[in-house]
Formats: C-alpha cells, sequence, structure tokens
C-alpha cells in the first residue's frame, strides 16, 4: 500500500514536470484569454466593467438573429459532420488496402487542405456564381438559372465545399489512427478465426475510439472555420439558411459588442461541452479497458 | 480475382481522387494563361448583365487548356511581387518554429494527461479542451492585451507563442498515447527506467504515426493562419504568405492562380514525405522483445 | 462536470486579478517612460466622469515630453505637414503619425485590417490618441463610448470658438447632442439645374424642402415636351441608389426597428421597384441622358463649383445654357436645407492619457494657418481659411478649365462675388449630413435590386432576398 502511494506521488511530480512547459504557455496565451472572455459575458464594457448578471445572455437569448444562427449551426454541424465522419472514414480504410498509386491517391485526398481561401473563393465563384458554371448546366437543361448562395440550396453548397475541404484533415488522422493499432491484434484475431465484421467491431472500432474522439471535436471545430469562405461569399449578412453563429459573433466584433459576442461564444461553448462530456465517458470506457 | 478486386478498387478511388482534385487541377492549368485569358473567362464573376437594356447574357467561362500555355503569371509574381517571396519565408519562419515547439511542448503535456496519473488530470484536460472550442473574436481583445504586456505586438513572437501553446497538438497526441497499454509501460519501469527515458525510448516510437499527422496537420493550419497575422502583425513586411491570398480583388485576379499554386507547392511535397509515415504502422511485439 | 465548473471558476477568479489590472494599460506609445504613465492616467480618470464636470482639460504641457498617436487609414501629406510644423512649435510633443501602407491590389484586406486591429485596440482599452474615423464604424464606437464627446471640450475651451468654423456642419454632425469628430474638411452635395430650361418652363418650387418624389414630379412637370437630348430630368442617377433613397423616404413603410420587421415583400415595394424602373425606363432619370434638366454633383473645393457651374456655358452646337446650384432632396424634415459629407473626420480617444495635449494638435488641424493651404482636400472647416481661398478666386477673376482633351480644352471660366455669395449660401445652409457609409440596409437593397433593374430577377424574388436578409441584420 505504501509502495502505491509512493508511486502515486512519484506519478505527480513527473506530470507537474511533463506538464509545465505547457501549461505555463497555455495559460498565458489561452487560459487567462479564455477567463477574460467568460468574464466579459457577465460584464458591461470591456474596460472598468460592471457585473451585469445574465443581462447579456438574456440580450443574445431575445435575439432573433441568434436563435436562428443557432438552429442553423446545430443543422449544419449534425448533418455535416457525421457525413464528413462517416465518407473520411471509409476512404481510410479503402487507401490502408493494396490499391495501384496509392501514395498519389492519398495525396489527391489530402490536397484540398493546402489550397489556400483566395483559390476557393474564385472556384466557389466560378461554380455557383449567377453567370457560374452550375448555371450553365441548368440553362442547358432548360431549367433557368438559380441564386444558389441565395436559396435554401446555399447551405448544402456550404456542406460540400466543407466536406471537399476537410475530409483529408480526417483521413489524415485516421489512417494515422488505423496505423496505430497493433497488428499483433489482428494477427491473433486472424489464428483465432475470427471473420472480417467482428474483427473490425472488436479491433478497429474499439481502438479507434481516442482517435475518433479527435475526430469528432476537429471536425465540429473546422465546421465553424468554412466562415471565413462562406464570409467572403455572401458577405456578413447572407442569405438566412447559411446564417450561422459565426456571422452573429462576428458582426457583433465588428460593431465592438463583446458582451453579446462573448455570451453568445459561451452558450455555444457550453453545448458543445455536453457532447464532450458524453465523447469523454465513452473514452473512459475505453481507458479502463485498456489499462 | 485479388487483382481485380485490386484493379477494380483503385479505379473506383482515382474516380473519387479526380473530383477532389478538380479545383487544384483548374488552379494549375489556369495558372498558365496569361492574365488576358484570365481575364477574359472571368471578368463575369459577380456581373449581372444588364439584359433589360438588350445586352446578351453570359456566362463565366471555366476552361482547363490554354490557349496559349504560358509562364507570364508566374513571372509576374516571383520577379514583379517581391513582397510575394518576402511574404513566403515570413510564412516558412513562422511555421517552422511552431511546429517544432509545438511537437515538443505537446508530445511531453500529452504524455502526462495519457499516461500519467495525477490528481485533476481529466478536469485540467476538459479545460484544455474548451480553449480550442472558443471563438477567436471573443480571446482578441485579451490576447491583444497579453501581447501588448510582454512587448509582443508587432513582432512574429505573437504568432509562434500562441501558436507553440495550443491545446491541438496535447489533445491529438494524448489520443494517440492511449493505444499503448500500461503493460508496455510498467514492464520498462520495473527494469528502472525514469519516466523521461520511458517516454524517450519507448512511447515516442510508439506514436511515430501521430507525431507525423500532427505535423503534417500543424503545417497545414498555420500556414492557412489568416486572422492572427492580421491583428498583431502591424507591418506588412512581417506578414506570412497566406494573409495575401486571404482575398482576391478584381484587379488581382489575373496572377491568382500562379500565386495559389506556388502556396500550395511546400505543402504538397511535406504530404508525399510524410505519407509513409501513415503507411508504417507499428508493431508492439518488435519493440517489446 | 460540477467540479469541472468549480475549478474553472477558481481559475478565472486567480486570473481576473491579472486580467483587470491589465485593462487599465495606457494606450500604446504615449507615455515614453514609467514616471509619465501615473501623471498620463489621472486626465483619463477624471474625464471618465467628466460630462457634467466644469473645466475643460487644460493648457496642454510645455516642458513634459509627450507622445499624440494619431492613426489614419491611408497617408496623407496634410497630416505629415501639420506634424512637422506642430512639433516645431512645440519642441516636447511629438505626433506620432501612423498609416497602413497598402496598394490597390491588397485594399481590401487592408482596410479590414484596419478596422479589426483599431477595434481590437479600443476595446484593448489602447488605440492611438487620435483616429480619423472616416473607413470605421464611427456609431459603434460612439455607442461604447470610446470617443470624447468634443462638444464638452469645445464648450469649455476659451481658445476654441465655434463661430470660427462652418457652425451648421458642426451641429448637422452632432449624435444625440453629443459630437464625437470633427473633420479637416467637408464636401456639399446638390443638383446643378439648367437654369435657362427651368426659367423658360415657369415651374416654382421650394428646393430647400423637397424630397426625391415631389423632385420628380415637379422636374416631370419642367421637361414636358422637351426633344429627346432635353427630355431627362436627372443625370447620373442609377437605379439602385435611387431605390434606397426612396425606400429611405419612407423609411417606416418598410422598417420597424423597434420590433425588428421589415416589410419589403410587400405590393408596396415592388410597387416602388416598378415605379423607379418606370422612371428609367421612361428616360425621366438616366446615366445616358445627354442635357438632363438636373445632374448630382458632389462639390470639392470653390474652384469646383466654380468648373461646374460655368461647364454647361461651353458646350458647343447650341447647347449651351447656364446652370445654378439646387438642395438635393432629402427625406429628413429634421435636417431641411443641403447635404454635405464630412471628410477626414477625427475622434479622440476617450481614454487617452495625452487629451489635452491631443485636443490641441487637433485645433492645429484646424487653424487658419493649416487650412489655408491650397492642397487639403473639401471645403475647410474654418471659416476665415474658406474665405480667404474664395477671395483669392474672384481676386483673379478667372480660371482655367482641367479637361485636358475635348471642347472645354483651354477656356477659363469667369467668377464673379456673385458666384462667391451664391456658394456661401450653400455652405451655410448645408446640415444634412451624409454618412461616410452607406448603411447595412442601403448595402443590401442596392446590392439585390441591381438583379431586378438588370433584368435578371422579377420584382417579387428580389424583395423576398431583401426581406431575408434585412430580416436578419434588423434582429441581431
Amino acid at each position: 500500500m505504501s509502495s502505491g502511494i509512493r508511486l502515486l506521488r512519484k506519478d505527480w511530480m513527473a506530470a507537474v514536470l511533463f506538464l509545465a512547459p505547457s501549461l505555463i504557455g497555455f495559460s498565458v496565451f489561452y487560459l487567462i484569454p479564455f477567463a477574460t472572455g467568460l468574464i466579459y459575458s457577465f460584464q458591461d464594457n470591456t474596460i472598468d466593467g460592471t457585473f451585469v448578471g445574465l443581462d447579456n445572455y438574456q440580450a443574445v437569448l431575445s435575439s432573433g438573429s441568434f436563435r436562428k444562427a443557432a438552429a442553423n449551426t446545430l443543422l449544419f454541424t449534425g448533418v455535416s459532420v457525421p457525413l464528413l465522419i462517416a465518407l473520411s472514414l471509409c476512404f481510410a480504410h479503402l487507401l490502408n488496402r493494396r490499391l495501384f498509386i496509392r501514395n498519389w491517391l492519398q495525396t489527391a485526398f489530402v490536397l484540398p487542405l493546402v489550397v489556400p481561401v483566395a483559390s476557393i473563393v474564385m472556384m466557389w465563384q466560378i461554380l455557383f456564381d449567377w453567370n457560374g458554371t452550375l448555371n450553365v448546366l441548368l440553362e442547358h437543361l432548360h431549367m433557368g438559372r438559380m441564386d444558389w448562395m441565395k436559396s435554401e440550396w446555399s447551405m448544402v453548397v456550404l456542406a460540400v465545399v466543407y466536406i471537399w475541404k476537410n475530409i483529408g484533415y480526417n483521413i489524415i488522422l485516421f489512417l494515422a489512427g488505423l496505423q496505430s493499432i497493433p497488428k499483433d491484434y489482428y494477427e491473433t484475431a486472424d489464428i483465432e478465426g475470427a471473420s472480417g465484421l467482428h474483427k473490425w467491431l472488436h479491433i478497429t472500432w474499439v481502438y479507434l475510439t481516442p482517435t475518433m474522439f479527435f475526430v469528432v471535436l476537429m471536425s465540429i471545430i473546422n465546421s465553424f472555420k468554412v466562415f471565413r469562405e462562406t464570409y467572403l461569399i455572401a458577405g456578413d449578412y447572407p442569405h438566412d439558411r447559411i446564417y450561422m453563429l459565426q456571422h452573429y459573433m462576428n458582426n457583433m466584433f465588428m460593431s465592438l459588442n463583446v458582451q453579446k459576442l462573448t455570451a453568445a461564444a459561451t452558450l455555444m461553448v457550453a453545448g458543445i461541452l455536453l457532447f464532450v462530456s458524453v465523447m469523454l465517458m465513452m473514452e473512459r470506457r475505453f481507458r479502463s479497458f485498456m489499462e | 480475382m485479388v487483382l481485380f478486386r485490386k484493379v477494380a478498387l483503385t479505379v473506383v478511388m482515382s474516380i473519387f481522387a479526380l473530383a477532389m482534385l478538380f479545383p487544384i487541377l483548374v488552379t494549375f492549368s489556369n495558372s498558365l494563361m496569361t492574365e488576358s485569358e484570365i481575364d477574359y473567362n472571368y471578368h463575369l464573376i459577380g456581373k449581372m448583365i444588364n439584359v433589360a437594356a438588350g445586352e446578351k447574357n453570359g456566362f463565366i467561362n471555366l476552361k482547363l487548356i490554354p490557349d496559349w500555355v504560358s509562364l507570364s503569371q508566374y513571372g509576374e509574381v516571383l520577379v514583379h511581387k517581391p513582397l510575394f517571396l518576402h511574404m513566403f519565408w515570413n510564412s516558412v519562419f513562422m511555421v517552422l518554429p511552431i511546429i517544432i515547439g509545438q511537437v515538443v511542448a505537446a508530445s511531453l503535456a500529452a504524455y502526462a494527461f495519457a499516461k500519467l496519473r495525477f490528481w485533476g488530470r481529466e478536469k485540467l484536460f476538459v479545460v484544455y479542451l474548451m480553449t480550442m472550442l472558443m471563438p477567436f473574436q471573443v480571446t482578441l481583445v485579451p490576447n491583444y492585451i497579453i501581447a501588448d504586456k510582454l512587448g509582443l505586438m508587432n513582432s512574429t513572437a505573437a504568432i509562434i507563442l500562441p501558436g507553440i501553446f495550443s491545446a491541438f497538438g496535447v489533445f491529438m497526441l494524448r489520443q494517440f498515447m492511449l493505444h499503448i497499454p500500461y503493460s508496455y509501460l510498467e514492464a520498462a519501469k520495473m527494469d528502472g527506467a525514469g519516466q523521461l527515458r520511458i517516454f524517450y525510448s519507448i512511447m515516442l516510437p510508439l506514436i511515430k504515426p501521430g507525431m507525423a499527422a500532427l505535423t503534417v496537420l500543424l503545417f497545414v493550419d498555420n500556414w492557412n493562419m489568416v486572422e492572427q497575422p492580421l491583428i498583431f502583425l502591424e507591418d506588412a513586411f512581417k506578414q506570412p504568405l497566406s494573409l495575401y491570398l486571404s482575398r482576391i480583388n478584381e484587379g488581382a485576379r489575373g496572377v491568382a492562380f500562379a500565386a495559389s499554386a506556388l502556396y500550395m507547392a511546400p505543402m504538397v511535397l511535406l504530404f508525399l514525405y510524410a505519407e509513409s509515415y501513415f503507411i508504417e504502422g507499428i508493431q508492439l511485439s518488435g519493440i517489446k522483445g | 462536470m460540477k467540479k469541472v465548473m468549480l475549478m474553472i471558476l477558481a481559475a478565472m477568479f486567480v486570473l481576473t486579478i491579472s486580467a483587470c489590472s491589465a485593462g487599465t494599460g495606457n494606450p500604446k506609445g504615449s507615455a515614453g517612460g514609467a514616471g509619465e504613465v501615473k501623471t498620463g492616467q489621472q486626465p483619463t480618470d477624471q474625464s471618465a466622469s467628466s460630462s457634467g464636470q466644469p473645466g475643460g482639460l487644460g493648457a496642454p504641457s510645455d516642458t513634459e515630453k509627450k507622445t499624440v498617436v494619431f492613426s489614419t487609414f491611408f497617408p496623407n501629406d496634410y497630416f505629415k505637414e501639420a506634424k512637422k510644423k506642430y512639433e516645431a512649435k512645440h519642441p516636447n510633443i511629438t505626433i506620432d503619425l501612423r498609416s497602413v501602407e497598402t496598394d490597390d491590389a491588397h485594399l481590401l484586406e487592408n482596410l479590414e485590417k484596419f478596422v479589426k486591429t483599431t477595434g481590437t485596440a479600443m476595446l484593448s482599452g489602447q488605440g492611438p490618441d487620435l483616429i480619423e474615423m472616416d473607413q470605421l464604424p464611427s456609431g459603434d464606437y460612439v455607442k461604447r463610448k470610446m470617443l470624447s464627446n468634443l462638444g464638452d471640450i469645445m464648450e469649455h475651451d476659451p481658445d476654441f470658438i465655434e463661430e470660427q468654423y462652418f457652425t451648421n456642419i458642426l451641429e448637422g454632425m452632432k449624435v444625440n447632442g453629443g459630437m464625437y469628430g470633427l473633420p479637416i474638411g467637408f464636401f456639399i452635395y446638390g443638383l446643378l439645374g439648367n437654369e435657362d430650361a427651368i426659367q423658360k418652363s415657369g415651374v416654382t418650387f421650394d428646393d430647400s424642402k423637397w424630397n426625391w418624389e415631389q423632385f420628380i414630379t415637379t422636374a416631370q412637370a419642367m421637361t414636358k415636351g422637351a426633344d429627346k437630348d432635353h427630355q431627362y430630368a436627372l443625370g447620373r442617377s442609377i437605379p439602385e441608389y435611387m431605390t434606397a433613397q426612396f425606400v429611405n423616404e419612407r423609411f417606416s413603410t418598410f422598417v420597424n426597428q423597434e420590433q425588428g420587421t421589415a416589410n419589403f415583400v410587400s405590393g408596396d415595394f415592388t410597387n416602388l421597384l416598378q415605379q423607379v424602373k418606370t422612371l428609367f425606363d421612361k428616360k425621366v432619370v438616366g446615366t445616358e441622358a445627354r442635357f438632363p434638366l438636373f445632374n448630382t454633383v458632389q462639390i470639392n473645393s470653390p474652384t469646383d463649383y466654380i468648373r461646374e457651374l460655368r461647364m454647361s456655358e461651353f458646350i458647343p452646337g447650341g447647347n449651351a445654357f447656364t446652370s445654378k446650384l439646387y438642395s438635393s432632396p432629402n427625406a429628413d424634415p429634421q435636417h431641411p436645407g443641403g447635404s454635405f459629407r464630412t471628410y477626414q473626420t477625427i475622434g479622440l480617444n476617450e481614454r487617452s492619457a495625452v487629451k489635452a495635449e491631443a485636443w490641441d494638435f487637433m485645433k492645429f488641424l484646424l487653424s487658419d494657418e493649416m487650412q489655408s493651404k491650397p492642397d487639403g482636400t473639401g471645403f475647410p472647416l474654418n471659416k476665415a481659411s474658406y474665405a480667404k481661398k474664395a477671395q483669392a478666386l474672384v481676386q483673379k477673376g478667372s480660371i482655367l478649365s482641367d479637361q485636358p482633351i475635348g471642347p472645354l480644352k483651354g477656356k477659363s471660366f469667369k467668377i464673379t462675388q456673385q458666384d462667391i455669395d451664391d456658394l456661401d449660401k450653400f455652405l451655410k445652409g448645408a446640415t444634412y449630413p451624409l454618412q461616410f457609409k452607406p448603411s447595412k440596409i442601403d448595402e443590401i437593397i442596392t446590392a439585390e435590386a441591381q438583379a431586378f433593374f438588370t433584368g435578371q430577377k422579377s420584382a417579387d424574388e428580389v424583395a423576398k432576398l431583401i426581406q431575408n436578409r434585412v430580416t436578419t441584420y434588423l434582429n441581431e
């Protein structure tokens, strides 16, 4: 027992040393700003502000545009993130098999990651503009033009761009995750004569849990980053189908309304955190299984 | 039969790959057009032709094959726009320290989160995660105050230091370290190895695929970074290339494709190099013995 | 989860201290040494609660070393020269001019950078001491109390004599009784009318309080029966802007700001679109007009006024006519009279530690010494400087056309005291401020309406899009 405690104490000491470099920088550049942001959401001014309780939250929640943005964001993330993850997992599996020109194929899937914002915007305009290539097709089919970014279709366009851009991100992670599963496990299963599906469910799926957690959260975060391109295409007040929380928060920032900005952001973070806690629970099961 | 499946799968994947590559192919092929051809093809972007006044309606002209293959765009960007190359190197010297710093700091911290037992481990980890979720607009004002207090304004350190300490790498490497069973580490502990030694000689080799993925993704994220340099670097000569390509004004359309192609080049090289690490995989037994 | 929250709260508590103390920083560059930071902060604290307090900023220091940071978007020679002269007079004060280096290709991203950086700095309680507000959302700055009320400062400064400046402009710039910026110059807007044709038609009107609808009816009555070249009532106008102007005239019909509702999907609005289209179709208004009855003009200087006015007298082919400047229609009954737009409006950072010096420099920028320079853009705010420029013109008697080619090449325009007297009336009668940037709603209307006027979309489609986007804006 006493040796157990000693071991734990030693761990604690080591943990401090291992954590220290990261934790110091992290506190200065992330934790303090984060906490300050939280505080702003309860104050009426960024400088010498006074505490106003939940007033800012009330103001945000009573804004019709905020509610619309939240609903749009939930819909967009709720549909496109699972879709993205399913697609990228599928492609990662296929790319993990024996293929000709595998190296090149992998690179092809990953390349969209490196396309600069300006090029994405150009391509987007070429395809979806009023005079764009997609409308050429529609005109050929005698269907008349469509203003893609100002219609209900705009969110679909957004989802396509998001998936195109981020699939490589997740494929990289999944490939690395798949490679991190020790081959020994599969070999043992082969000896036991397990079926492919059985191996996938009991080895791949289980050992992919930590990677999956990471991929899900990063996909959500990256889904917020399509904002930059959307903003350049459709401006600060786009069609309300693609008016997202990022638009709301950016507009609040541009009009220097830090109170509503921070309150909206805190609500959003709290929402994602609920989801994160569920995933942490799943991960804990995996962990206890490993230990 | 096996060969047939391999061929079929390759074909199917190639089709998907082409679809993914389409915008990039357009970028490269258009980078070989002359400025006037680009202008002729794309001048209708964002325009409304006045059909009410009897003008003929038209379309954007998406083309893959240039009328004349010309390197004039590249010449224009590389020779006549000295700022472009300057910003290119700015990007390199901003991204490299971030990658090196973050890989070191994050792998140490990730090890603590994944494999060391200490009070508040999960809670501290959740705090790390939360900072990743906060939109940058929220932390901009406090970050500005901090950068100012530390005297970092208008210095690349204001970009590099936050880049090194973001929670991203810690989170990612922790996830990869979770894969490694405790038994491996404990065996080494029994042999009398200290934690640092276990970390260095057992853990690090085991998470090679994760490290490779981290390097690539860090490169991508930081090479594409727009918002931070916009605020913290006043001086145009200190700004990274991503800002050069953060918007395309109508006037600059003629060289945008070549500029984009050059922008992508370093990352393409990195991908081709790092890919082997994802495919290699790890074998626990090899190390154990 | 509960424990996590507790931990965050604890962390927050510790961090608040550091964050809050960071919040009361000094504007950057405003003080050289640590000792000066303290002296610098006192005026800040006072002015935070100074609205009703007697006494202004006091005299600027003439011994202590101080730096005033002055931030503009475009680099500007006027400011550079002012800095040189001011520093020569006040050796202890440094004017730190900051501007954005930009080329045309990167104008937009540099503008985005300027707006975001300045906003962030101001929110951090820092930022420059003096800011050129033209490119910035000055309304938001005022709402967040980031700018000093210059009205108060002026009132308490015996050196600042309001009557020396165009008081109608100062009055027109007030926001809820306060004044948060002083312009270096201003432009006036009006309609340049074909006086011969107006006289001949015999129609009378009062241009001091007409709106666009009334203008159109009046002008149509005057152009009745005119030939193809003269049938236009108004030139130099495009339908999208006309639409926005008409909407602003009946703003409450379309927008209810309190309830956050818009009413663009309505017969009212589609009729309005149709009405504007008819005006252009029937050639009442149009850009292709050769000799319209009225043309919209922006007048930048006395010379500019003479050129605009006299040009029509030199049109060849028997088409020459005399012109006269009239007030633009505007929808605001609060501000009858002409329209103006301020140029290089400068705001004073409420948290500046060198307010007295910054204000003194501002006064210098508006002093006769600076304002009578010939190269300033716009009419100078300083009346004496304007009078000097105008008198110089009258004495000269004529100016040359600035057209390098065409029928006007080399022509000289006569100037009389009467011209200057007319212009005077206009300058003193301009009370309706046009914003430097169009409002969000105007932007949305002009952007979407274009698709209707070019025949690409139907009026209903356009109305729906405007409704959709404006509603989002109103409900934020």
